[in-house]
């Protein structure tokens, strides 16, 4: 037999509390994650579109070319919120991991790691005007600019 | 002549500073990796390195792209073989890569044989333990296997719905051991270190290794490989058939066979390696093949500290010429070492760590003892 509530107002009233608590806190997590990061390409690169998969590939040095072209990932300096952001939803890496595995690689392979830049807008002009240039920016950094194409929005 | 050396190295490095702040100059970044030991060994081989601190190998080196498909890697290390400092170019290598897939490089690299002389070697930072096993050491402390080659290094792989197929297949001098007369003792372990001839063939016969590795796609982290080199060893001036006198020329024709498995996660870290040695001489008629391999693991907790443990054991067989002329043992000895390894490492920053570890020893030759070992590690 169901057994009837007999919860007190002000137990009642702190659980109210604290489910609503609960539901802001969810909510600003879910805002502070919700702008879009958008891959782009150099506007004359030979993809259409990327997946994340061959995105993560292109940023840790595994995809090197498209066909005779050679890729230029672009990143920011160390710290840089979006690179977190990016590396923690993209490849599923944080930065120290992330560096360390460049160490490794250069180390044992050669090669060089992404190349680093400071803002947005450095990213967005870089991989326009580098031949394989590929970047990555928050959706409202986007702006219009005819020399990079959009290939990939990571919610 | 060492100081010599020291000197060309800090010129070398002044001039590559000056070309990276150069008006115009090329971005690329000078690293490297160092280390500072400290040793406590019961050792009764008067060896400087048993008690004491120690400045572990300074390794520098720097990648380069050139062109969209040309490449150069080089490294220098500088050393002290117990007096004064030496400058060795560890690798200096000029790829071109094809496409995705294909790799062709030319000069000295790393030797493909087996898993940790590619992923670490002089990267000490790079390695959990303190040190390497034994037998992988470096030709120039009493390494037994030709840990690096001068030549033509082709590298493919190949992605499958299974997983990654990789091969690599190098070809390039054949490894030499010179000993002296003069210096060595007939009956005494020889002294004289494998010589990879990075200066040129001392015979006609070219080496060639191999190492053929699939990375499954269902285990991530997962790696096997089988590894090989074929070539012929020149040994001169060594009783590498213990007669009694010394040999003017022996020449081994040798097949180094190795098997590799590794899984490597974010925390857990496991690794073993076999190697088998079937070494064919002009001197000595008949003998056993030898044999080495190891086995670690090591769990990391909170991204900083990993307990770790690794066993290692080698049977040099008594009359092999190669092992006798590498000084692994001597004629009559059929020489067994193990060494068993426990320790901890605290990685404080990912840069720098610290490791500590015990070692017991158990050797045919040297006897059994135990060594204590801190080392204070870092990449820059």
């Amino acid at each position: 037999m169901k057994r009837p509530c007999h919860k007190t107002p002000v137990a009642a009233q702190a659980f109210r509390w604290l489910v609503l608590t609960l539901a802001l806190f969810l909510t600003g997590t879910g805002l502070a994650r919700a702008e879009e990061l958008v891959v782009v390409v150099n506007a004359g690169a030979p993809v259409q579109n990327l997946t994340p998969k061959q995105v993560k590939e292109i940023f840790l040095g595994e995809t090197a070319y498209w066909g005779d072209v050679k890729i230029v990932p672009i990143g920011y300096v160390d710290g840089a919120t979006v690179q977190n952001d990016f590396l923690d939803r993209v490849v599923h890496v944080t930065e120290n991991v992330y560096k360390t595995y460049w160490i490794k690689r250069i180390f044992r392979e050669g090669g060089t790691p992404p190349r680093k830049v400071g803002t947005a807008a450095e990213v967005l002009a870089t991989v326009g005007r580098t031949s394989g240039g590929v970047g990555f920016v928050y959706a409202s950094q986007l702006g219009e600019t005819a020399e990079v194409r959009e290939v990939l929005r990571v919610p | 002549m060492r100081t010599g050396m020291w000197r060309a190295g800090l010129a070398l490095l002044a001039w590559l500073a000056v070309l990276a702040t150069a008006p115009g100059a090329r971005a690329f970044e000078l690293n490297g990796f160092g280390d500072i030991t400290a040793t406590d060994s019961e050792a009764n081989n008067n060896a400087p390195s048993n008690n004491g601190v120690a400045l572990g190998q300074l390794a520098f080196y720097l990648a380069e792209q050139l062109s969209d498909h040309l490449d150069v890697l080089a490294e220098y290390v500088i050393e002290s073989p117990g007096e004064g400092f030496v400058v060795d170019l560890e690798r200096l290598q000029v790829g071109y890569a094809f496409n995705n897939n294909h790799k062709l490089r030319a000069g000295r690299f790393h030797n493909l044989l087996g898993y940790w002389n590619l992923a670490y070697h002089h990267g000490a930072h790079l390695q959990t333990t303190i040190g390497r096993p034994f037998f992988l050491e470096f030709e120039d402390e009493n390494g037994v296997i030709p840990v690096h080659m001068v030549g033509l290094w082709w590298d493919s792989r190949l992605n499958t719905s299974a997983g990654r197929v990789s091969l690599g297949v190098m070809a390039g001098n054949g490894a030499s051991i010179n000993g002296d007369p003069t210096a060595v003792a007939v009956g005494t372990v020889n002294t004289t270190e494998l010589n990879p001839d990075s200066a040129g063939d001392s015979d006609n016969d070219k080496a060639v290794s191999a190492r053929l590795a699939f990375n499954p796609a269902a285990v991530p982290g997962l790696g096997i490989g089988i590894s090989g080199q074929f070539g012929t060893v020149n040994i001169t001036n060594i009783d590498t058939d213990a007669d009694g006198t010394v040999n003017a020329a022996d020449q081994v024709d040798q097949t180094i066979a190795v098997l590799d498995l590794e899984y490597i996660t974010d925390a857990l870290e496991v690794l073993g390696e076999y190697y088998a040695w079937m070494n064919d001489s002009s001197q000595v008629a008949s003998f056993d093949d030898s044999s080495a391999y190891y086995v670690q693991a090591g769990y990391q907790f909170a991204h900083k500290v990993t307990p770790y443990a690794r066993y290692e054991s080698l049977e040099a067989k008594a009359n092999d010429p190669y092992f006798i002329a590498v000084g692994m043992t001597m004629p009559g000895l059929d020489r067994q070492k193990n060494i068993t390894t426990v320790g901890v490492r605290y990685d404080l920053h990912y840069r720098a760590a610290l490791k500590f570890e015990v070692r017991a020893v158990d050797d045919d030759m040297d006897g059994s003892y135990n060594e204590a070992g801190v080392q204070w590690s870092f990449s820059f």
